[in-house]
């Protein structure tokens, strides 16, 4: 049989079984080929067949992002040198500086430094440009998720302005290509450098009360993983810093273990209020961790195993650490529901 | 004794082999149950070489699943061994030459078995570089030089 008269939906089929990275790899052997890759068909075959791996991160570095791989067996982080090309479309040739990133799946969402807003997806290289309502601001937080009710994914994105004594939010609707002000937070507000968690559609973030002036709210920590949210307590009655885990049906189970970093705490204590970026693993006992100077430990049960500079230069004033999971096969999800159309306009999800 | 199935190759090379094995072809399921397979089955596009692979590969799938059903009772560590095993044996059985892989990649689609498929699939992607694939594939570069580089520049990422 001749090879090159291979049947798309064969060709399809062997495709689906690589895994992202080397995938993108192939998106440089042809133009047919590269057009195959980011089809409808394709995509979701691939997004079922494909191997996940779970020690994939990212991380924010020098106003990009890039991939990190975490060993655990053998403790070690490896930085891909080469970061996820954000090309920016008001030039031919540059990339665009990153300020912050969040994820929704395998869905990036940037705020950048010149104070624009986007959906990205890393491995197609697929964009969507959101316009503002009137302009972003470098204080604003945003989160990507979806509406879990419907059987189709409705992706939104929540925009909270900062800028004001209690945060205003917004929510911007993909379908209509609007925002609509939700209202403003009636005895809360969202900290600097503050790492939102994304968990099936919804983002949870640090908040402190208004009430007094101390911060009053123990839950200090949001850690991420794929079927696990982790959160870092410190009780004030106790003397330890604590990791309390959650199902991933998002209720609190104190129960669960419980990693004991009492010699850790004066040091996370300290890093806290700079904004540090929190990983997991519950099987391995195990956690991670980013301060914005780029600092990464892996503590397991209160030995330090891991102590390393993960390099970069010093981050843009108002970007956080940035240490999340990101299991890419789950990228390509959503394709055909907004991104879809290059040129950004929209369609209608047909998932 | 059980009934035989008969295959004949492109060659025109008899293969006779237990109904139970060319049961796990579905495209043979499909016609067994149909009852057309009477006076032997013509796999015109199969050649000998790759139908024996075939029929090892199947083989050694039905003693498998037949031997994990006799020890279904006792759920020691055994049966976790019986599918290391199993791993071990397929990932011998396609250490072959790019050829013959890609010949047995087209039976299993064509016979529809669905593990081989896969197999097969995964083997012949593991660890490929781009001029690798493009020869494999047959791909014609139509990207010129300037959007190669572009393309290249965006896939960097992966590139390590």
């Amino acid at each position: 049989m001749q090879l090159t008269s291979l049947p798309r939906d064969l060709l399809e089929n062997i495709l689906s079984k690589v895994p992202d990275t080397p995938l993108a790899r192939f998106r440089t052997t042809s133009k047919r080929w590269n057009i195959m890759l980011s089809s409808e068909s394709f995509v979701k075959k691939h997004s079922a067949n494909a191997p996940k791996d779970e020690s994939l991160c990212i991380t924010l570095m020098n106003s990009r992002v890039h991939l990190v791989r975490i060993n655990l067996h053998d403790p070690s982080v490896k930085v891909a040198t080469h970061p996820f090309y954000l090309k920016d479309p008001l030039s031919n040739s540059s990339q665009v500086d990153i300020r912050n990133v969040s994820r929704c799946d395998g869905l990036l969402l940037c705020s950048t430094e010149d104070d624009r807003l986007v959906v990205w997806d890393p491995y197609s290289g697929e964009t969507k440009w959101i316009k503002p309502r009137d302009r972003y601001k470098d204080t604003d937080y945003f989160a990507l998720g979806f509406d879990n009710k419907s059987s189709c994914k409705q992706y939104k994105i929540l925009r909270v302005d900062r800028n004001h004594i209690l945060p205003v939010c917004e929510v911007y609707d993909f379908t209509s290509d609007s925002w609509r002000v939700l209202g403003t937070a009636t005895d809360w507000y969202l900290p600097d450098y503050c790492h939102g968690i994304s968990m099936k559609g919804n983002t949870y973030w640090l908040a402190m009360r208004m009430r007094r002036f101390s911060v009053c709210i123990f839950l200090i920590l949001l850690l991420d993983l794929p079927l696990y949210q982790w959160l870092m307590g410190e009780d004030e009655s106790s003397s330890e810093l604590q990791v309390w885990v959650t199902t991933s049906t998002g209720s609190w189970n104190k129960s669960l273990a419980v990693i004991g970093l009492d010699g850790y705490r004066d040091m996370l204590k300290d890093m806290i209020p700079r904004g540090i970026s929190f990983l997991a693993d519950e099987q391995k006992k195990v956690v991670m961790c980013l301060n914005r100077e780029n600092n990464f430990n892996i503590l397991r049960e209160n030995k330090h195993i891991l102590k390393e500079h993960l390099g970069g230069g010093s981050k843009c004033i108002s970007s956080p650490a940035v240490l999340m999971n990101y299991p890419p096969s789950l990228a390509r999800i959503r394709q055909g529901t907004f991104l879809g159309d290059a040129k950004g306009k929209r369609k209608a999800c047909d998932l | 004794m059980s009934k035989k199935i008969i295959f004949e190759s492109s060659e025109g090379e008899s293969f006779e082999v237990d109904e139970a094995v060319a049961l796990e072809c579905q495209t043979i399921k499909n016609m067994i149950e149909d009852d057309c397979t009477d006076g032997g089955i013509p796999l015109a596009n199969v050649n000998s070489a790759t139908l024996t692979k075939v029929i090892d590969y199947c083989k050694k799938h039905v003693e498998a699943a037949a031997a994990a059903e006799a020890n279904a009772g006792d759920k020691d560590i055994y049966g976790a061994n019986k599918d290391i095993e199993l791993k071990t044996w397929d990932e011998e059985f396609v250490k072959v030459d790019q050829p013959l892989l890609f010949d047995l990649m087209l039976a299993a689609n064509f016979l529809i078995i669905p593990g081989l498929l896969d197999l097969t699939c995964k083997t012949m992607m593991r660890g490929k570089t781009v001029l690798q694939i493009r020869e494999i594939f047959h791909i014609k570069k139509d990207y010129t030089d300037a959007e190669e580089a572009e393309v290249r520049k965006e896939n960097a990422w992966a590139f390590e």
